[in-house]
């Protein structure tokens, strides 16, 4: 049919039309897919693109109420896309422009601390940065600020980290770092004054080498087992997940567990 | 002029261990008769000693000391400064073997810790995302699937992947997977509980295009076996 035609048979059978969309729904489905297109560009790894998306967008649709989706998607974008300056930047633009974001908010500063850590004594306000997220008021974010300032040796995370192993989610790490720091990771100390006693034998050795841990650090024993000693280690019923409870619970000079393999013989007793 | 006697057959040492001693005299007649000159001048010499302490104590002046056996008390000395010397040089060897054997035992220790924690992530995450991919739920609001309980766990995978953040990674291969599942679990933890199906769908294509799971599961197994 040519357009002539149509518009003939248009005009014979008028029919009813479509209602004309609102400009403002009109701009929001166009939004929508700008922010889609984002969203595809971001899981096909093409950050630049999409971080051009999401700049189009805040731009464009700065009423939106997904304003701050895009600005924290921005940021992610441009993390990903290892622009770690321009990704704290705009961390740091989405923190300030929505306090009231809580979740994202907290992604959004744990994000900017890596960021951060990778650019330590490189960008001027890195280091400054994390050294102010020490004091942050949610103990993961003062945790995630002395883990990067840890990693250069940074002394001023030692308190923080001492702090970070008393939590659950944090203490492996932590320990780990302080001992990176050469601290020795002494949290708290046992209220009934007992630790524990980890005497290694290695096969072909006549010392025996002694180390002592906090009752709080129990947990970092099972890293002086091989998998094998801590495979007979179950099979002898010993709880390694609650070996502070059981230390704690038992009078001193107990062996809590005593495992040996091919290359060492390991006691652990409470003291 | 030789100051030391010669006896064939004897070092000047042996000599005067044995002077005072006939017993032990080799029987060879020559060193015999070394030995007795010897001896009789040794005799001599201890006379005018004994005299000359005598003289002394009269005022008169003091001849030169004279030491029976020299080389004894020289050799006394040189044990009692080699004998401690000699355990003390001993002992620090030995403590510093343990020191080092201890620093060795706590530096495994501690990598043995960094590469369980990898591992342990590692291993969570491939699971999540596999029971994401399959576990199919229907959610009590109409049209969506039931993720909370993958969301909760999407959520304490993040913090521990925020805490690896802040480490060394074992390798920069276990960082690299670590930023694509930390992104992946990102997006799920942001996600609502009851999540609607066509974004479910996006997140398992993205875990599948990126082979997360699998990438996961692989580094979990290779760390895993340089942890044990």
């Amino acid at each position: 049919m040519t357009p002539t035609l149509l518009v003939l048979a248009l005009a014979a059978n008028p029919g009813p039309l479509p209602e004309p969309m609102p400009l403002a729904a009109v701009k929001e489905d166009a939004g929508e897919g700008l922010l889609r297109e984002a969203k595809n560009l971001r899981y096909s790894g093409r950050w630049f693109e999409a971080a051009v998306c999401y700049r189009r967008f805040l731009a464009e649709y700065g009423g939106s109420t997904r304003v701050p989706e895009a600005r924290f998607w921005l940021a992610a974008t441009l993390e990903s896309d290892q622009r770690w300056d321009e990704a704290a930047a705009a961390y740091s633009e989405f923190l300030d422009r929505h306090p009231d974001q809580r979740q994202l908010g907290k992604e959004a500063k744990l994000n900017r601390i890596r960021c951060w850590g990778i650019r330590q004594g490189q960008a001027p306000q890195a280091t400054p940065g994390l050294a102010a997220a020490l004091g942050d008021p949610v103990a993961e974010i003062r945790v995630a600020a002395a883990l990067q300032l840890a990693k250069v040796g940074d002394a001023r995370s030692v308190p923080v980290l001492r702090q970070g192993l008393e939590l659950p989610g944090s203490a492996d790490a932590c320990s780990l770092a302080l001992l990176n720091l050469g601290v020795k990771p002494a949290a708290v100390a046992s209220p009934k004054g007992r630790f524990l006693v980890i005497r290694i034998r290695e096969a072909g050795k006549t010392d025996t080498i002694t180390i002592r841990l906090a009752l709080s650090l129990a947990r970092a024993v099972v890293n002086y087992l091989s998998d094998a000693q801590i495979r007979e280690a179950r099979a002898k019923g010993v709880d390694l997940e609650g070996l502070t409870d059981q230390a704690a619970n038992l009078p001193k000079g107990s062996v809590l567990l005593s495992v040996d393999d091919k290359k060492s013989s390991v006691e652990v007793t409470v003291e | 002029m030789n100051p030391e006697p010669e006896i064939p057959g004897l070092s000047p040492e042996r000599a005067f261990e044995i002077l005072e001693r006939p017993e032990l005299w080799p029987d060879d007649p020559a060193a015999q008769a070394e030995l007795a000159a010897l001896l009789e001048l040794h005799l001599a010499l201890q006379a005018e000693g004994v005299a000359a302490e005598v003289l002394d104590t009269t005022g008169a002046p003091r001849p030169a000391a004279i030491h029976r056996f020299p080389w004894l008390l020289s050799a006394a000395a040189a044990v009692l400064v080699a004998l401690p010397l000699g355990y003390h040089i001993v002992h620090s060897r030995a403590m510093a073997a343990i020191a080092q054997d201890q620093a060795r035992i706590q530096e495994v220790a501690r990598k043995r810790g960094q590469d369980r924690l990898w591992a342990a992530f590692f291993q969570q995450s491939s699971t999540l995302i596999q029971r994401f991919d399959t576990n199919r739920q229907a959610c009590e609001r109409k049209n969506t699937e039931d993720r909370a309980e993958e969301r909760e766990i999407a959520l304490a995978l993040l913090q521990r992947s925020h805490g690896l953040a802040g480490q060394e990674a074992p390798a920069p291969e276990a960082e690299l997977v670590r930023a694509d599942l930390h992104a992946w679990l990102q997006e799920l933890s942001l996600e609502d509980p009851c999540m609607d199906p066509q974004r479910a769908e996006e997140l398992r294509q993205w875990a599948s295009t990126h082979n997360l799971s699998d990438e996961a599961k692989r580094l979990s197994r290779a760390l895993k076996g340089g942890a044990s």
